[in-house]
C-alpha cells in the first residue's frame, strides 16, 4: 500500500479520441471519493472525439473550477507521443510529466502500447500508463488500492482483468 | 416516445460521481420532474440520458421523449406542466433558438407544473456555430435564468428552478456552461419530491389561448412576476457577496466564478468577488451596493455581458463592454489570471492539434467520394452533424445551421437560375437532421420547383451526439416522406457500393435537367459504422510497388487508416484504426489498394 497523498493535485491527461481518455479521468474521480477527497475533472466531449485531440483535467481536494491552469499542473499523461509538447507545457516547475513512447525527452517514457498488445487488449495503453505514473509519482495520484477498486468499478466486465493486468504491468515498470 | 414510466422502487446511491449533465438530471427528478423532453446536442446531450438512466434507478416516474427538435420539445413539455405536471426541456444553446419562438411566447403564458428549460452555452465554441449567450435571450424572453458555477451547484439550480417555476408559474431557465454540463465532481442527492401531480387541464382561453386583447394584461402581470422574483433574488443562497469595502472588487457568474475562485487562491489574492448565480432579473440592490463599496469592479462572465449591461451605473464597472475582458473565447483559468495580473503561464507549443475527422468506414465518407466524382464543381451545400466533416474531403461548401442545406441549396439554384445558369446544386443532410428541420426544407424547394439533388446520409441514428434514436425507429420513412412533400425522382444507395452510387448520382443529376424534371432526392443508407461495424469484412493491403505516392487516396478517402509513410512517401495502412471496409480499394488511381483476399505480392 502506496502511502496517503499530498492533499491537493492537479492532473491532465492528454491524448486522441478514441483513446479511453474519458475513463481514465472518471477512473480518476472515483478512486478520489472512495478515499474521500473532493475531486473535480473535466471532459472532453462531441466533435473532438472523432480521432482529435483530447484532453482531461483533474483536480484533486478543494477545487472549484474543472481546469487546471497551464503551468500549474502536478502532472501531465500523454497517452499519445504527438501530444507530449501540449503535456510538458501543462507541467508546473518541479512536476513529473509521462509519455505512451518508447524513448522521450523532458518526460518518463513507457511503451505502454506495447504492455496492451503483449496483453492482446490494444485499448489498454491508457490503463497501463495509468499504472505507471500513478506508481512513479504517488503523490498526487489516489492511493493504489482505491485506482485499482475504481478500475474494478468502472471496468465493462469483460475488461477487468485485461486492465488490472495492464495497470500492475505498467506499474512494474516505474 | 418512452412509455417507460413503471414504478419500480430500486435503491440508489445517496452521493454519487455525476457529470455536471447528471447533476441536473438528478436535481430534475428529485424535484419532481415527470415529463422530460430533449433534442440531442453538445454540451447538453447526457441530461435526458442521465434522466432516463437514474429515473430506472431511483424508481421514478419520469415520461422521457427525444423529441424531433427543440421547438417540440419545448411545447411538449410546455403542455404537460399546463396540465400540473412538473416538467423540464433540454437542449443546448443553439437549440433555444429553434425553440425561441415557443419560449417569448409561453412567457407571457406562463405555466401550471414548473418547467425548466435548460439551454447549454458553449463558450469556445467546442461544438457550436455560435458563441451566443443564453442569459441574453433570458432577458429578451423576460425568463429568469438560474447560471451553475459546478455541477454540485447546478443539481441545487435545477431543484431552485423547479420550484420557482411553479410558485410563479413562470417558465425558468437554467443556463450551464460546457465546463460545467462536461465536469464530473461527487453529488449528495436527497430524497424524492414524489407528490402526486395528476394531469389536469383547467380551460382558460383568456390565458391559454390568448389574442392580442389578451396578451396585453398578460404582458403586465409577466412584468409583476419578474419584478418579484428580482426582489427574492436579492437574498438567494446563489448570490454571494464577500462585503469587504475594497479599492477593487470582482462580480464573477457561472463556471467563470469558479474559475476565479481557484486563480485567488493559487495565487494568494485577497480581493472581495460578488457571485452572481441569477444574472436575470439581475438583484439590483445587491449589485449596485457591492459597486458602491469598491473604486474600481471588474465584471467576468462569458461568454457575454448580460450582467455587466444589466448595471444601471457602469462608470466604475469594466468588463466585456469596456474591452477589459475578451469579447469573444472562453474565459479559461489562464484568461482570469491574466485579467487578475498574475505572470502569464507558460507558452502553448506551435502544435497544429489534429482536427477531427470521420471515423474509419463511414458510410458518409463514401457518399463523399461518390458525389466529388459524379458531380465535380458542384455547389454542396452542407448541415449539421458528423458529416459537416466532409470539409475534410473538400465535399462540403456551405455549413450554416440545422436543415440549411436544403434550404441553401435552393437560394443557390435561385441565384443561378436567374443569371440563366444550370449548375449542379447538391444539397447533403443527414437523417436526424432532415427530421429535424429537413422536411418543411424540402417541401418549399418543390413548392419553388427548385431544381437539385438532395442526398440524405442516413446512417440511422443521431451519431454524433452518441447514437440517440430518430422516428425511424418509430416507422418514419425518408424516402416515402419525400414522395408525400412532391418529390417525384427518390432512390436508395448503399455508399458501400461506390460504382452504383456514382451511377445513381449521375442519373440525379440528369433528371434536375429533365424539362419534367427538380428535385432529385438520393437516400444513401449505411448504418453509422461506429456502433454497427460493416457486416462483411473486406480487409485490405497496399502493394508499394504500385503506390507511386500521390497522395490522392489521403486527400479523396481522408480515411484515419491511410497513413504517409514518411521514410517511403508512399502510403500504408494503419491496421490498429483500419476497420476492414474495403472501400479504400476504390479510392486508388494506381490501383494500389488490394482486398488481402487477392494476392498481394510482397515486396
Amino acid at each position: 500500500m502506496i502511502a496517503a497523498a499530498a492533499t491537493r493535485s492537479q492532473i491532465v491527461i492528454f491524448g486522441l479520441g478514441g483513446q479511453g481518455i474519458l475513463f481514465v479521468t472518471r477512473l480518476l474521480a472515483e478512486a478520489a471519493e472512495m478515499e474521500g477527497r473532493d475531486a473535480i475533472v473535466s471532459e472532453t466531449h462531441g466533435m473532438s472525439q472523432r480521432g482529435g485531440a483530447v484532453e482531461s483535467h483533474v483536480k484533486i481536494g478543494g477545487f472549484e473550477g474543472p481546469l487546471v491552469r497551464r503551468g500549474k499542473a502536478d502532472v501531465t499523461v500523454a497517452i499519445d507521443v504527438t501530444r507530449l509538447a501540449d503535456a510538458r507545457s501543462f507541467l508546473r516547475e518541479g512536476g513529473a510529466c509521462f509519455v505512451n513512447a518508447t524513448a522521450a525527452e523532458g518526460a518518463r517514457s513507457l511503451d505502454a502500447s506495447a504492455i496492451a498488445r503483449e496483453l492482446n487488449a490494444t485499448r489498454a495503453a491508457n490503463i497501463a500508463l495509468l499504472g505507471f505514473s500513478s506508481t512513479a509519482a504517488p503523490g498526487a495520484f489516489p492511493a493504489r488500492a482505491s485506482l485499482l477498486a475504481a478500475l474494478e468499478k468502472l471496468s465493462p466486465p469483460k475488461a477487468v482483468e485485461a486492465n488490472r493486468q495492464a495497470f500492475l504491468k505498467g506499474a512494474e515498470k516505474a | 416516445m418512452d412509455p417507460d414510466t413503471s414504478l419500480k422502487q430500486t435503491s440508489a446511491p445517496a452521493r454519487e460521481v455525476l457529470l455536471g449533465n447528471g447533476a441536473i438530471a438528478r436535481g430534475l427528478i428529485e424535484a419532481g420532474c415527470e415529463v422530460a423532453t430533449a433534442y440531442p446536442g453538445t454540451p447538453s446531450t447526457e441530461i435526458l440520458e442521465e434522466i432516463v438512466r437514474q429515473r430506472d434507478a431511483l424508481g421514478a416516474a419520469v415520461a422521457t421523449e427525444w423529441s424531433v427538435n427543440e421547438k417540440i420539445a419545448f411545447d411538449v413539455a410546455l403542455a404537460a406542466s399546463m396540465c400540473g405536471k412538473r416538467t423540464a426541456v433540454a437542449m443546448k444553446q443553439v437549440g433555444l433558438n429553434v425553440a425561441s419562438d415557443s419560449l417569448l411566447s409561453a412567457a407571457y403564458t406562463g405555466c401550471l407544473g414548473g418547467f425548466v428549460v435548460v439551454a447549454a452555452d458553449d463558450p469556445g465554441p467546442h461544438s457550436s456555430q455560435t458563441e451566443q449567450d443564453t442569459r441574453l435571450f433570458a432577458i429578451f424572453a423576460k425568463t429568469p435564468v438560474f447560471d451553475p458555477s459546478t455541477p454540485r451547484e447546478a443539481r441545487a439550480m435545477a431543484m431552485a428552478a423547479m420550484e420557482l417555476s411553479e410558485r410563479h408559474r413562470l417558465p425558468v431557465l437554467l443556463r450551464p456552461t460546457t465546463r460545467v454540463c462536461h465536469s464530473r465532481q461527487a453529488i449528495d442527492a436527497g430524497p424524492l419530491d414524489r407528490r402526486p401531480r395528476p394531469a389536469k387541464f383547467s380551460k382558460d382561453p383568456e390565458r391559454w389561448a390568448a389574442t392580442p386583447r389578451f396578451r396585453l394584461p398578460l404582458h403586465a402581470e409577466l412584468n409583476a412576476k419578474l419584478e418579484a422574483i428580482r426582489a427574492e433574488f436579492e437574498t438567494s443562497p446563489f448570490n454571494v457577496e464577500d462585503p469587504r469595502p475594497t479599492p477593487f472588487g470582482i462580480i464573477a457568474g457561472g463556471c467563470v466564478a469558479a474559475a476565479v475562485s481557484d486563480v485567488l487562491a493559487e495565487e494568494g489574492l485577497d480581493i472581495p468577488v460578488l457571485r452572481i448565480g441569477t444574472p436575470y432579473p439581475l438583484p439590483l440592490g445587491l449589485v449596485t451596493r457591492f459597486v458602491a463599496r469598491h473604486d474600481r469592479v471588474l465584471v467576468i462572465e462569458e461568454p457575454d455581458a448580460a450582467i455587466e449591461m444589466q448595471i444601471p451605473d457602469r462608470r466604475d464597472v469594466q468588463g466585456r463592454l469596456t474591452g477589459h475582458v475578451p469579447g469573444h473565447g472562453e474565459l479559461t483559468p489562464e484568461v482570469v489570471a491574466r485579467l487578475l495580473g498574475c505572470r502569464p503561464p507558460p507558452p502553448a507549443p506551435p502544435s497544429a492539434p489534429l482536427p477531427p475527422r470521420l471515423c474509419p468506414g463511414c458510410g458518409h465518407r463514401s457518399v463523399f467520394y461518390e458525389l466529388k466524382l459524379a458531380m465535380p464543381g458542384a455547389i454542396f451545400a452542407g448541415d449539421i452533424g458528423c458529416y459537416t466533416l466532409g470539409t475534410n474531403q473538400r465535399a462540403i461548401d456551405t455549413c450554416l445551421d440545422m436543415g440549411a442545406s436544403i434550404t441553401m441549396a435552393t437560394g443557390f439554384w435561385r441565384a443561378h437560375r436567374l443569371d440563366g445558369k444550370d449548375i449542379p446544386i447538391v444539397a447533403i443532410i443527414g437523417d436526424s437532421t432532415f427530421f429535424h428541420s429537413g422536411i418543411p426544407a424540402l417541401l418549399n424547394a418543390v413548392a419553388a420547383r427548385a431544381r437539385f439533388v438532395c442526398v440524405v446520409s442516413d446512417n440511422g441514428i443521431v451519431a454524433m451526439t452518441g447514437a440517440q434514436p430518430t422516428p425511424a425507429d418509430a416507422g418514419a420513412s425518408i424516402e416515402a416522406i419525400c414522395r408525400a412533400v412532391g418529390v417525384k425522382w427518390v432512390r436508395t444507395t448503399d455508399p458501400y457500393d461506390v460504382e452504383g452510387g456514382i451511377a445513381i448520382l449521375k442519373e440525379a443529376r440528369a433528371w434536375t435537367k429533365e424539362p419534367e424534371g427538380g428535385i432529385a432526392v438520393v437516400v444513401a443508407r449505411r448504418p453509422c459504422a461506429l456502433y454497427q461495424p460493416p457486416e462483411v469484412r473486406t480487409p485490405v493491403e497496399i502493394d508499394s510497388g504500385l503506390c507511386d505516392g500521390c497522395d490522392y487516396c489521403l486527400k479523396m478517402c481522408e480515411c484515419p487508416g491511410l497513413v504517409k509513410d514518411r521514410a517511403t512517401g508512399k502510403v500504408v495502412i494503419d491496421h490498429t484504426k483500419c476497420i476492414d471496409c474495403g472501400q479504400c480499394v476504390y479510392m486508388c488511381p494506381s490501383d494500389a489498394i488490394l482486398p488481402l483476399k487477392k494476392e498481394v505480392p510482397l515486396t
